[in-house]
């Protein structure tokens, strides 16, 4: 498990979206200004710079969109949420106290909207999730055997993950996907640390329930 | 540690969350317990191939169509500035339109009351010619309805009249012009006129000499006329319509000053012309020396007429002397009070009242042709005023 250098990497990092700053694209470094926090942007956005904001699209986009993409299983469905997620969070941006970090706001925020979306979607359990064509092939592991089963594989748990329930999913996303930290996740589901613990367990039970049949278990190494 | 315990703190122990000594006793216990190390192994699987789930790339263009429904957002009005921005257009273009109305409104008002000033006659004072065309064409229109309605007095004479004869007579008599201050030629063409017309009245209008000179204005300034106030008139009514009454204008005398014919009470009120002073004039009995009311001819040939034989020829016009009659006369503004004066020797002025909208002191000033409109009553032992008839005044 690689967990470890991305926990530190959380720890050392309370803002969410640094967790995914760690590797920008070269468009998004000539428009973004990552020496802007959060809160300055904020306060531009509020004094009526838009690209303010856009410099937040720009550093949550992906986190957001991931994350949406993995609850709902759909890559259209997660494209239309994000964006609603972030006018919605632009329109409300008034109402945010800065009480708390706008990444954990914003995850909430995006994370309402596709639960919605979730509810409304009458047979989302029996969607087939589609191939992901813009997920990147790993060099290292260039087997199409080994590619294929490993589509296989995220497709499975993709599957288990849309049959949870949501706020399983997306503790399991924001813990295992995003490694995001027990406080963050506090934070964000404003619940304590051990509520959070508990209900991580409670969740991956529920998952692994789900897995069993596929895993293979000599894979796993704690 | 149990394996409820262990399968309890399993997920912290995974995360690494655990202090030393209970990972400690957590490894001890799997190393000992295959179904719990199973357990661990299958969610130590699950987290891993969560985790491995890889990060897909949101579409091209994803932030930039965000940012452009935020700018669309940001360009619409707030609940606060939707509820006022209609104002900030509305209101510069009400503003607008009630100056632009209020304009036009004052426009329209001036030209009325400029045209109102030009009525009855647009001419000017000054344009004696032109006046006399007014006159002879009135006198025209009205030729042929005075020759059935004229006076008995004069039926004879009309009678044999032409209508060619009756527009040469109303032009002739309307070109004479009005002059306060006579001259000796003036008394002389008078005299020749009033000679004649006692001879032969169809050639008395022909022997008047048409003059189309300016008047001469009197040296002295005339006073200004001061306006009574409307509705200050005493007397007998004015006769109805079914009183035949003359015309002044088409008698075979000459006029020393343009008189307005066809003036009718056949209309009904509505369509009289709208006078500028309306005058009420009891007749009187003749005075002693003055045989004018008998024979209003000659009697103006024995004075010295200041009018030249104007009033003679009104008070032919209005010879019968037991109804009351109404007279239409145009003149200019500085002959008024001329005329007033002349106007004593058919009777006294019982009312004089200013009923023009014109304003006084344009009228006074440019001398514009004022409308008069006379009535004259009979002898207060000649007819009994009725009191309807006073009413309608």
């Amino acid at each position: 498990m690689n967990g470890g250098s991305k926990k530190t990497i959380i720890n050392a990092n309370l803002e969410l979206g640094n967790l995914f700053l760690k590797k920008p694209s070269k468009k998004s470094e000539s428009r973004v200004s990552d020496a802007l926090s959060d809160l300055d942007c904020l306060k531009r956005v509020r004094q009526g710079e838009t690209d303010a904001f856009e410099t937040l699209v720009r550093r949550y986009q992906k986190p957001i969109f991931n994350l949406v993409y993995r609850m709902l299983g759909d890559y259209d469905e997660a494209a239309e949420i994000a964006q609603e997620a972030f006018l919605s969070a632009y329109r409300s941006i008034g109402q945010f106290r800065g009480d708390a970090n706008f990444s954990t706001w914003l995850y909430r925020i995006a994370f309402n909207h596709a639960s919605t979306r979730r509810k409304s979607m009458a047979n989302w359990q029996q969607r087939t999730v589609p191939i992901d064509t813009t997920e990147p092939v790993s060099d290292r592991h260039f087997d199409p055997a080994e590619t294929a089963e490993r589509k296989e594989i995220q497709e499975r748990v993709q599957t288990a993950l849309n049959s949870l329930e949501p706020d399983d999913a997306r503790i399991i996303l924001m813990k295992d996907l995003q490694d995001m930290a027990y406080e963050d996740l506090a934070r964000t589901l404003e619940i304590p640390v051990g509520t959070v613990k508990s209900r991580l367990h409670r969740a991956r039970q529920a998952l692994k329930a789900r897995l069993a049949p596929y895993l293979n278990s000599g894979r796993t190494k704690p | 540690m149990n394996c409820e315990d262990v399968q309890a703190g399993l997920s912290d122990y995974l995360d690494q969350s655990l202090d030393e000594v209970s990972r400690k006793s957590i490894e001890s216990h799997l190393s000992s317990c295959l179904l719990c190390r199973t357990d661990a192994h299958a969610l130590a699987a699950c987290i891993r191939e969560v985790a491995s789930l890889p990060m897909v790339d949101p579409p091209l263009g994803f932030a930039q169509r965000i940012m452009a429904h935020v700018r669309e957002i940001k360009s619409q009005p707030s609940v606060w500035e939707r509820f006022f921005y209609p104002l900030r257009i509305k209101v510069p273009i009400h503003a607008t339109t009630v100056v632009l109305v209020g304009i036009l409104a004052v426009y329209l008002f001036e030209t009325e009351n400029t045209q109102k000033n030009l009525l009855p006659t647009s001419q000017p004072v000054a344009s004696h010619g032109e006046k006399k065309n007014t006159v002879k064409t009135q006198a025209a229109e009205n030729s042929s309805l005075a020759s059935n309605q004229s006076s008995q007095s004069h039926s004879d004479r009309r009678s044999s009249a032409t209508p060619k004869q009756d527009r040469e007579r109303d032009q002739k008599s309307a070109g004479k012009v009005f002059q306060p201050g006579t001259t000796q030629s003036a008394r002389h063409e008078s005299t020749q006129a009033e000679s004649r017309r006692s001879k032969v009245a169809e050639n008395a209008i022909g022997a008047t000499p048409v003059s189309n000179e300016i008047p001469q204005q009197s040296p002295q300034p005339l006073p200004p006329f001061e306006p009574r106030a409307r509705g200050v008139i005493s007397g007998t009514p004015v006769v109805n319509s079914t009183m035949g009454l003359p015309r002044i204008g088409a008698g075979p005398f000459s006029l020393p000053f343009p008189l307005e014919g066809g003036a009718f009470r056949s209309r009904p009120p509505t369509l009289e012309p709208l006078a500028d002073y309306e005058l009420i004039v009891r007749r009187q009995p003749p005075q002693e020396g003055q045989t004018r009311s008998d024979n209003p001819g000659t009697a103006a040939a024995e004075r010295q007429p200041a009018v030249s034989g104007g009033i003679d020829r009104l008070m032919e016009m209005v010879a019968d002397s037991t109804r009351p009659q109404t007279v239409w006369v145009t003149l200019a503004q500085s002959q008024f009070e001329q005329f007033k004066r002349d106007l004593v020797s058919l009777g006294t002025i019982e009312s004089e009242s200013a009923t023009s909208f014109r304003d006084p002191e344009f009228i006074s000033k440019t001398d514009a042709e004022i409308l008069v409109k006379l009535t004259i009553l009979p002898m207060t032992d000649a007819i009994r005023p009725s009191p309807d008839s006073q009413n309608n005044r």
